[in-house]
């Protein structure tokens, strides 16, 4: 519970049909960042059961990377056209939002 | 202690899963099985995630077979089978490493054994074929070990099956297992507080730390009116009525708290139950409505709670500790308040004198009915108390001239009423989490809406979660008599700007980490709560003691 860290979550699948799948499971994980990129506060537990479902919905031939980042990583994000991090990139998610 | 009721004469089978927890600790067993608290941790889906792998990688093997035998009254499903020279050879995978004798070679641990016995039982059973052998692989280490089923692995099983009947039909949980290191790999340590009370049985020792210091998930308060909030796959959807909607993935959200008039589509709250998102209504002013959180199979959990809780000495006392709890807090506070300001000392120092001699007599009161006037004298003279800790430059317009509770008549009770709001459905979650029941409780005798086993557990918190808060924030100038209330000549309560205001200085408060002086250890106040919702239960599972004893410094 309380080993929770950002992961990059990024896929590279061969079919049309699967990508639309993998993309829809993983928004409920995180927030897309790039086209199959995605970013995802998760805990070790949720680590595991991400890579069982995504283990179950793709084929073998698919790719998916689930990296891990740390603090350090995180701050030192940079970009091109100006090198500042993304302001949605906090150093962890919110634990509550007013909408 | 009473056995169960029994509903009819359906005994389902055991589960050789269960089997496995049982072997490994039979509080383990008690937990999940029979109480039904099921904590999947990563191991499980690790697991599975090995036996996804294996399925396509190895050859000669069935997989996934469900099986059940009526007579041993057993289910399990196993997953690899190996065919040799015309017999059935049961495997079991593993992603750790085995155990190690004296010699140090390799052992297959009690619980593995005890589950690939089942297995081959089941497998003789289903094929009509004695298995004389199994083999338990462990990859961690790449090792396999062979595990014969032999009269004393049989007679091992039955006597563990018979043991799970008896387990299900009691109420007694079990003790924590003797053996420590067990719980430090265990999934379900966070609710079954192992570390907790072996530190209060031996406080030399050196606790390992299982409980998290804090929530993970998001809390998502719904505050402008008319929003609505749906689901599009697994992404909870919110659409205000202006402005962008956002989204928010389900799986990173802890609760939904709808404030005032917004809605939620039917869909949004099937979702919700699915991933165990908690759903809290709240009034405009704050108010608990209702809750929706998935409580199915805490069945052992409330009749236990309701055994002790019938009993009056078993309420007095839980009251006496929870009446010292609450006024000493209030009593600290105040010291702490004011040390070294003389001359606010001067004007609270007769309200010193007035809680110091009734928090005396709490521990010798007679009932609760007395123990409830103790109680209510002293904060009288902690409200007289608390409105003198606002500082000079707080204006006149956000002090308070007394208590008024319902509806507040000034903007400081305004405050202080939103925020115990608040507090009570932070209370409510917790209580809920631990599986109690929230309108049964030992010191507030049920009356109005509000459920008595939460208001009993708020007194523990009102003053660091709300009074600190509030008259902390007020002295920094954060309030704008203005722009933050209305005010009627009936009432005054918040307004929009106001009521953000106040969800953020409560959830800020709630992320604030301390550390407990009792369990040496730093945790959030919102695991401060649901921490003690757990040591209430201990108070009558087997392992009181640790209930209301954290204490301001
Ligand atoms: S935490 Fe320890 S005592 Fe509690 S169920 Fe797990 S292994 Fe048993």
């Amino acid at each position: 519970m309380s080993d929770a860290k950002w992961w990059l979550v990024c896929y590279d699948v061969h079919n049309p049909d699967r990508l639309r799948k993998c993309a829809k499971h993983m928004e409920g994980y995180g927030h897309r960042v790039q086209y199959s990129v995605f970013r995802c506060w998760l805990t070790g537990r949720e680590v595991e059961r991400l890579r069982w479902e995504l283990t179950e919905r793709l084929d073998r031939d698919d790719d998916v990377m689930l990296i891990p980042l740390c603090g350090t990583c995180v701050d030192g994000i940079v970009g091109i056209h100006g090198s500042e991090r993304p302001p949605e990139w906090t150093d962890r998610p919110p634990r509550h939002e007013i909408v | 202690m009473l056995p169960l009721p029994v509903l009819g004469s359906h005994r389902p089978p055991v589960r050789v899963m269960a089997l496995h927890a049982l072997a490994y600790c039979r509080r383990l067993f008690y937990l999940e099985e029979v109480e039904e608290i099921r904590v999947a941790d990563h191991r499980v889906f690790a697991g599975r995630q090995l036996h996804a792998a294996l399925e396509a990688d190895e050859e000669g093997e069935t997989v996934a077979l469900e099986l059940a035998s009526e007579t041993l009254g057993l289910l399990g499903k196993v997953d690899c089978v190996r065919r040799r020279d015309g017999s059935y050879l049961p495997y079991e995978h593993k992603r750790g490493k085995p155990g190690r004798a004296a010699d140090d070679t390799p052992q297959v641990w009690p619980s593995d054994r005890l589950q690939l016995v089942a297995y081959a039982v089941l497998l003789e059973e289903a094929f009509g074929q004695p298995i004389p052998e199994g083999r338990v692989r462990y990859h961690a280490a790449n090792v396999t070990v062979r595990v014969p089923v032999d009269d004393r692995a049989r007679a091992d099983l039955t006597a563990a099956i018979a043991d799970a009947r008896r387990l299900r039909e009691t109420l007694d949980r079990p003790p924590i297992t003797d053996n420590p290191r067990l719980c430090e790999k265990c999934s379900l340590a966070p609710v079954c507080l192992p570390e907790e009370v072996r530190q209060d049985r031996e406080p030399e020792r050196e606790p390992v730390r299982l409980f998290p210091p804090d929530r993970d998930g998001t809390t998502l308060h719904v505050v402008a009116q008319g929003t609505q909030v749906g689901i599009s796959a697994d992404t909870l959807v919110l659409r205000p009525r202006e402005g962008p909607e956002s989204k928010h993935p389900a799986r990173s959200v802890d609760t939904v708290l709808l404030h005032g008039f917004s809605q939620i589509t039917t869909q949004a709250v099937r979702k919700c139950v699915e991933h165990g998102i908690g759903v809290h209504w709240l009034s405009v002013s704050g108010h608990h409505t209702a809750s929706l959180v998935p409580t199915a199979g805490q069945v052992q959990r409330r009749v236990r709670q309701y055994q002790a809780l019938a009993d009056d000495a078993t309420c007095l006392r839980l009251a006496k500790q929870l009446a010292a709890a609450k006024v000493e807090g209030q009593y600290r506070y105040l010291m702490r308040a004011s040390r070294g300001d003389d001359e606010a000392r001067g004007e609270i120092q007769t309200s010193l004198n007035g809680i110091q001699p009734l928090l005396g007599r709490i521990p010798d009161a007679a009932d609760r009915d007395s123990l409830r006037g103790l109680e209510g004298a002293a904060a009288v003279h902690y409200f007289a108390a608390l409105r003198t800790l606002l500082g000079p430059q707080v204006p006149d317009e956000l002090r308070a001239d007394s208590r008024s509770r319902r509806p507040p008549q000034d903007r400081f009770n305004a405050l202080l009423s939103y925020g115990y709001g608040l507090l009570h459905t932070a209370v409510m979650r917790a209580v809920l989490a631990s599986g109690l029941e929230p309108a049964l409780g030992f010191f507030h005798t049920p009356r109005s809406a509000a459920y008595p086993l939460v208001l009993d557990l708020m007194e523990l918190f009102r003053v660091t979660l709300c009074d600190m808060p509030v008259v902390g924030s007020l002295n920094r100038g954060q309030w704008d008599p203005a722009a933050d209330f209305t005010v009627t000549r009936a009432k005054v309560w918040l307004s929009d700007a106001g009521r953000k205001k106040t969800i953020g200085l409560f959830e800020g408060r709630l992320q604030e980490t301390w550390k407990h002086p009792v369990l040496n250890y730093s945790l959030s106040y919102a695991r401060t709560i649901e921490l003690e919702a757990r040591f209430l239960e201990k108070e009558w599972t087997g392992e009181p003691g640790l209930f209301a004893r954290s204490r301001l410094r």
